[in-house]
C-alpha cells in the first residue's frame, strides 16, 4: 500500500487541499520523523500523525491542526486491517 | 496397522501447516503485527491437530484421551482464530470478542468436564469399554461446541472482511491485490464454515471427500493469503497504478501547494 498516497487523500478530503500536495506533507511528517514512506508500519504511522503531521500542518497555517491530526489518527484505526492486508 | 491413505494426508498436514505456520511467525515478528502472528499460531494448532488424528491411527485404543485432546486444540485454534480477526479488524474499535472468548472457555470448560467424567465413569480410555450413552452425549456436545464455534468466528471474519473491503473497493491508492486478498478471506471463511457444518453430517465415502476437498481449498487459500508468491501480486496488481507523483515533488513545491487556497 502506498502509504502516503492513501492518507493523502484522507487529508485532502478532510482539508480541502490538493491531493497530491496533501500526499507530499504526509511523505514529509514521515520522513520527518526518520521513516521510510515506503515501508513506515501503523505504529509508526500512529506517532507521525501526532507529532511530526500536526506540525507540518501548523507550519502551512492549518486551522485546527490538533482536531485534524486527531482526525487522521482516527482514519488509521479505522483502516488499521490494511496494514495487516499488505504485510 | 496398515498405515492408510488417510493418515498419509494427515501427517502431509502436520508437515505443511508447521512450515506455514513457521514462515508466517516470522512474517509477523518481521512486521511487528500481532495479527500475522496469531494466523502463524493458528496454523501451528491446526498442524498438531492433524498428528493428533495420525496417532489415533496408529493406536485406536487411546482414542478417547486423543479425541479430547483434538477438540482441545481445535478449540485453541478457533481461540487464537478469533484474536486475529480482532487483532486485523477490530484495533481501537468497538469488538465483540471478550463475548466470543467468554462462550468459548465456558465451552472448553464443559468439553473438559464431558471428556474427564467420561473416563473416569468407564476407568477406561479405549471407546470400546466406555459406556455407550456417555460417550454418545460426549461426541454430540462436542460437535456442537465445535460446529458453533468454527461457524461463529469464520462468520465473524467474514463479516468483517466483506465491511472491511466495501470500506476501500473503489479506492484507486489501495493495491488491486489488497481487494483480492480480503475476497480470498471471504472465499476462505466460506470453505471453512462448510467444513464445520459437515460435521453434523453422519460418516460416508461423499462426506470424506467433501472434507477432504475443502481442507485442501482452505489450506490453499490460507497459504496464498498468507504467503502469497510475487507472481501472485504482480498479477492481481497488474491495472494498479504505482506511481506516487508527490515523491517527484520538492519540499518547496509541496508547500507552496499546501498554502494555496
Amino acid at each position: 500500500m502506498n502509504t502516503s498516497k492513501f492518507f493523502g487523500q484522507i487529508l485532502s478530503e478532510k482539508i480541502g487541499k490538493k491531493e497530491l500536495a496533501c500526499a507530499g506533507i504526509v511523505r514529509l511528517a514521515i520522513k520527518d520523523g526518520g521513516k521510510n514512506p515506503e515501508t513506515i508500519n501503523a505504529n509508526d504511522l500512529q506517532k507521525i500523525f501526532k507529532t511530526t503531521l500536526k506540525t507540518r500542518l501548523e507550519n502551512v497555517g492549518i486551522n485546527n491542526a490538533n482536531e485534524v491530526a486527531k482526525y487522521m489518527l482516527s482514519q488509521l484505526t479505522k483502516n488499521h486491517a490494511l496494514f495487516v492486508m499488505s504485510a | 496397522m496398515p498405515v492408510g491413505f488417510a493418515t498419509i494426508l494427515k501427517f502431509g498436514i502436520f508437515i505443511i501447516a508447521v512450515v506455514v505456520a513457521i514462515l508466517v511467525f516470522i512474517r509477523g515478528k518481521k512486521t511487528e503485527l500481532k495479527a500475522i502472528s496469531l494466523v502463524g499460531v493458528t496454523f501451528l494448532l491446526i498442524g498438531l491437530n492433524a498428528l493428533t488424528a495420525v496417532s489415533v491411527d496408529f493406536d485406536p485404543t487411546i482414542f478417547s484421551s486423543s479425541k479430547t485432546l483434538y477438540n482441545l486444540l481445535a478449540l485453541s485454534s478457533v481461540f487464537f482464530y478469533g484474536l486475529f480477526v480482532h487483532y486485523a479488524f477490530y484495533v481501537g474499535r468497538k469488538s465483540p470478542i471478550k463475548v466470543f472468548l467468554l462462550i468459548l472457555a465456558i465451552c472448553l470448560i464443559v468439553m473438559l468436564i464431558f471428556s474427564i467424567s467420561a473416563i473416569v465413569i468407564t476407568g477406561s480410555f479405549a471407546p470400546q469399554n466406555q459406556d455407550l450413552s456417555a460417550s454418545h452425549i460426549n461426541h454430540t456436545f462436542s460437535v456442537l461446541i465445535m460446529v458453533g464455534s468454527n461457524c461463529l468466528i469464520s462468520g465473524w471474519r467474514f463479516n468483517a472482511s466483506l465491511d472491511s473491503y466495501y470500506e476501500i473497493k473503489d479506492n484507486i491508492n489501495v493495491e488491486d491485490w489488497i481487494k483480492l486478498k480480503y475476497k480470498l478471506i471471504m472465499l476462505s471463511s466460506v470453505f471453512l464454515i462448510c467444513l464445520a457444518a459437515l460435521q453434523i453430517i453422519d460418516y460416508s465415502m461423499i462426506k470424506l471427500l467433501m472434507v477432504m476437498a475443502l481442507v485442501f481449498l482452505a489450506f490453499v487459500l490460507e497459504t496464498l493469503i498468507w504467503l502469497p508468491p510475487n507472481r501472485l501480486k504482480k498479477w492481481a496488481n497488474r491495472n494498479y497504478d504505482v506511481t506516487d507523483e508527490s515523491a517527484d515533488m520538492s519540499e518547496e513545491e509541496i508547500l507552496a501547494q499546501m498554502e494555496e487556497d
